[in-house]
């Protein structure tokens, strides 16, 4: 009798580590599917941009696309309603982000240092947030990336390999330098650079690195996840761009040349990918960047003058939320 | 303890994602990892090499081009349409140039007359459709050779799959030749800081250029290019500049790799500006002399420019990389017997001049009234400004501060010929 409870003990520790081990392996294929509705637009056309940044509103359903410093505008239907900051009075504008209260953020440079302008909805400077309290390691931070999730932003310069979290009014709170977490030697310094980046819902900060053939997760508590690897076949990595997570909690990856996007689930088992090469509706051309916003919808962008391509994602019983 | 736990769990999750003790220069001074270039399983239907692109160098610039720079960076070599809007310049600085300036074109109007520089006439017109880059509308032809223009690519003057390496004794070698046994490629040989190869061992040639006979697209590449880099070679000129060490020794010159397209430019005989010849002792203590216009107090301690540089009369490449930098920590100026070449006016890729030139060639000034010449700054000299904003020519010479020029500098032939 001595030995039962020991011995229930070790069963219930086993079926426990069984059902991780289940948990951990590969999901299921779920019939997630990506379905190309229109591109990017204005009531000329298409705009043909190439490799533009492009940022959500989830609160409003609006999305921001920055090219050439001027940032248009456009409503849930993806047609043009507004645009501003084609003039370089604010700065070089290297990225757009808009907060919970619907105010525009600009990553801007002037004279090679960066700042943070807070734009009202129609684009008119209204503040300037610059970034404070940033310890000595992060000195000399040059941010190119910006997302402001949570009440947070999170700044990333893919190349210093470094992200740095302030809060609203620039309030250094956290910072991250990822080439020790990557375990990279010396002489690869200034040869790997993040290509995607992104914050889901939860904070996690989701990047792709293309020179390692992996895609990471960092949570918000510094733990580092990946997944991926080098392969040409399906599910496979060959040059990894934007990455982003849906609201069933899978992770889309461009592969630039692919020309594909990539659907993992939350488990890092790969689903299924969508688009290929090709100029035809729902076809892309070297693809890099991807933002998705509140009801799923996937905004990639492309070379070849290809604009912005709308895609939404579909589930089984509908599409996403 | 705290501190323990978080480092084991951090040691464990590196350990965990396997990427301990890896290398990632990814060409590491030959052919890279396949799967970064050739797509096995989906490539474009009907698509050459199972490449994913309209053609080789947009392949290229998968990587080498990346939206979203606020400055030089690192390995890349072309600014995304997306960075540089009317009147922002490029924004890479490398040695060879940012192939962003090809699409900067401008218009000016000089005494009454409208004319237009085409961004085409700023460089090598390489062929990649996807990216903007289309072949030379101008010369059909390499100038002085018959290289089709229209087959222009990265690839024609750097070999991805590069078999070429630098043995331990300091020869050069091809490899994948069948038959002949040679010392494996242990990593990138273009730097002052890449490894020295022990013996059995090689390592690349510089910037896998292609040469030793390569005969690619209708061309032989003779001999082999020797340079060394500093590690760090994309950076802003403002304060320090770039110096590439360029070696020569017998056929193995820039002149002479230059010449496997352009071979009429290189003829002797011909009516064209020497190359791989000797500065000789008058153009040598000229260079070490040149300061600015009218200044010629220098000295030969510290005379280097990086927008005239020369050849090295030595093929040895331990003398090569301690004369590489990136720090100003070695600026001597040439002895008489170290060479002119090409790339002593122009640079391989692009620059914000006509003719691909380091400078401006265009008037007699390059600094006009001690200010860069612009649209803005100089409105009263548009010949000299041609169309440019005063920061785009500053950027054109790599962000030097005009101060370390004369006021009426003139163009940089003087820094040889001292004549101003």
């Amino acid at each position: 009798m001595r030995n039962a409870r020991p011995t229930a003990k070790r069963m219930l520790g086993l079926a426990a580590l069984a059902a991780l081990v289940l948990a951990a392996g590969p999901a299921a294929s779920q019939p997630v599917k990506a379905g190309y509705i229109y591109t990017l637009s204005s009531f000329t056309g298409s705009i043909p941009y190439n490799w533009s940044r492009v940022a959500v509103d989830p609160e409003r359903n609006e999305v921001y696309v920055l090219y050439q410093n001027a940032v248009r505008v456009f409503n849930e239907f993806g047609m043009e309603v507004y645009q501003f900051g084609d003039d370089l009075d604010l700065g070089h504008i290297v990225d757009v982000a808009v907060d919970d209260r619907g105010d525009v953020l600009l990553l801007v440079y002037r004279e090679s240092r960066p700042a943070i302008v807070r734009c009202n909805y129609r684009g008119q400077p209204q503040s300037e947030i610059t970034l404070k309290g940033l310890p000595r390691e992060f000195s000399g931070f040059g941010p190119n990336r910006m997302v402001f999730r949570r009440g947070a932003f999170y700044l990333l310069s893919p190349l210093q390999l470094k992200i740095v979290m302030a809060d609203r009014d620039g309030s250094f709170t956290k910072g991250y330098d990822l080439f020790p977490l990557f375990e990279l030697e010396e002489k690869d310094r200034g040869s790997v650079e993040i290509g995607g980046f992104s914050v889901d819902r939860a904070g996690n900060m989701l990047m792709t690195v293309p020179v390692l053939f992996r895609a990471f997760v960092l949570s918000p508590d510094g733990r580092l996840s990946a997944f991926g690897k080098a392969s040409s076949a399906p599910g496979g990595f060959n040059i990894t761009g934007g990455i982003a997570r849906d609201s069933k909690g899978n992770f889309l990856v461009v592969d630039k040349l692919k020309g594909s996007v990539l659907v993992f689930d939350g488990k890092f088992a790969f689903l299924t990918q969508f688009a290929r090469r090709g100029y035809k509706p729902g076809e892309l051309i070297f693809p890099d960047d991807l933002v998705i916003d509140s009801r799923d919808r996937l905004y990639v962008t492309q070379m070849a003058k290809r604009g912005v391509s709308v895609f939404a994602l579909e589930y089984p019983g509908g599409r996403g939320m | 303890m705290r501190i323990r736990w978080g480092f084991t769990a951090l040691a464990a999750a590196v350990l965990a994602l396997g990427l301990a003790g890896a290398a990632y220069a990814f060409h590491s001074g030959g052919v890279a990892e396949c799967t970064g270039c050739h797509s096995m399983h989906s490539a474009k239907a009907g698509g050459s090499f199972l490449l994913q692109g309209s053609d080789q160098s947009s392949t290229c610039l998968n990587c080498h081009q990346h939206a979203g720079d606020t400055g030089p960076s690192s390995y890349h070599i072309s600014t995304a349409d997306a960075d540089m809007p009317a009147g922002v310049p490029p924004k890479q600085r490398t040695p060879g140039g940012d192939f962003g300036w090809l699409k900067k074109t401008y218009t000016m109007t000089v005494r009454g007359t409208t004319s237009t520089e085409a961004g085409a006439t700023h460089g090598h017109n390489i062929v990649a459709t996807d990216w903007g880059y289309a072949a030379d509308p101008t010369n059909t032809t390499a100038p002085g050779g018959t290289f089709v223009s229209a087959q222009l690519g990265c690839q024609s003057c750097h070999d991805p799959h590069s078999a070429n390496r630098r043995l331990n004794d300091g020869t050069y070698v091809k490899g994948g030749v069948r038959g002949v046994a040679t010392a494996p490629i242990i990593g990138s040989g273009s730097y002052a800081t890449s490894t020295d190869p022990a013996a059995g061992q090689a390592v690349g040639v510089y910037r896998l250029l292609r040469g030793l006979g390569d005969n690619s697209q209708g061309v032989t590449f003779n001999g082999v290019a020797i340079a060394v880099a500093p590690s760090t070679y994309n950076q802003t000129e403002a304060t320090n500049q770039v110096r590439v060490a360029y070696g020569a020794t017998g056929t193995n010159t820039w002149g002479n790799w230059c010449a496997s397209c352009h071979p009429q430019m290189h003829s002797s005989g011909n009516y064209v500006h020497p190359t791989d010849e000797g500065l000789d002792s008058e153009q040598a203590a000229n260079y070490n002399a040149y300061v600015k216009s009218g200044d010629l107090t220098g000295t030969s301690a510290n005379s280097f420019t990086s927008l005239v540089p020369f050849m090295e009369n030595t093929g040895d490449v331990a003398t090569l990389k301690s004369h590489a930098s990136n720090t100003n920590a070695y600026l001597n100026g040439p002895s008489s017997s170290d060479k002119v070449a090409c790339l002593s006016c122009h640079r391989a890729h692009a620059t914000g001049w006509p003719e691909m030139l380091r400078w401006n060639m265009e008037g007699e000034f390059m600094v006009y009234n001690s200010l860069y010449p612009g649209t803005d700054t100089t409105p009263t000299a548009p010949q000299f400004a041609r169309g440019r904003l005063g920061a785009e020519t500053q950027a054109a010479y790599y962000d030097r501060p005009v101060t370390q020029f004369a006021s009426y500098q003139r163009v940089l032939c003087n820094k040889c010929h001292a004549r101003d």
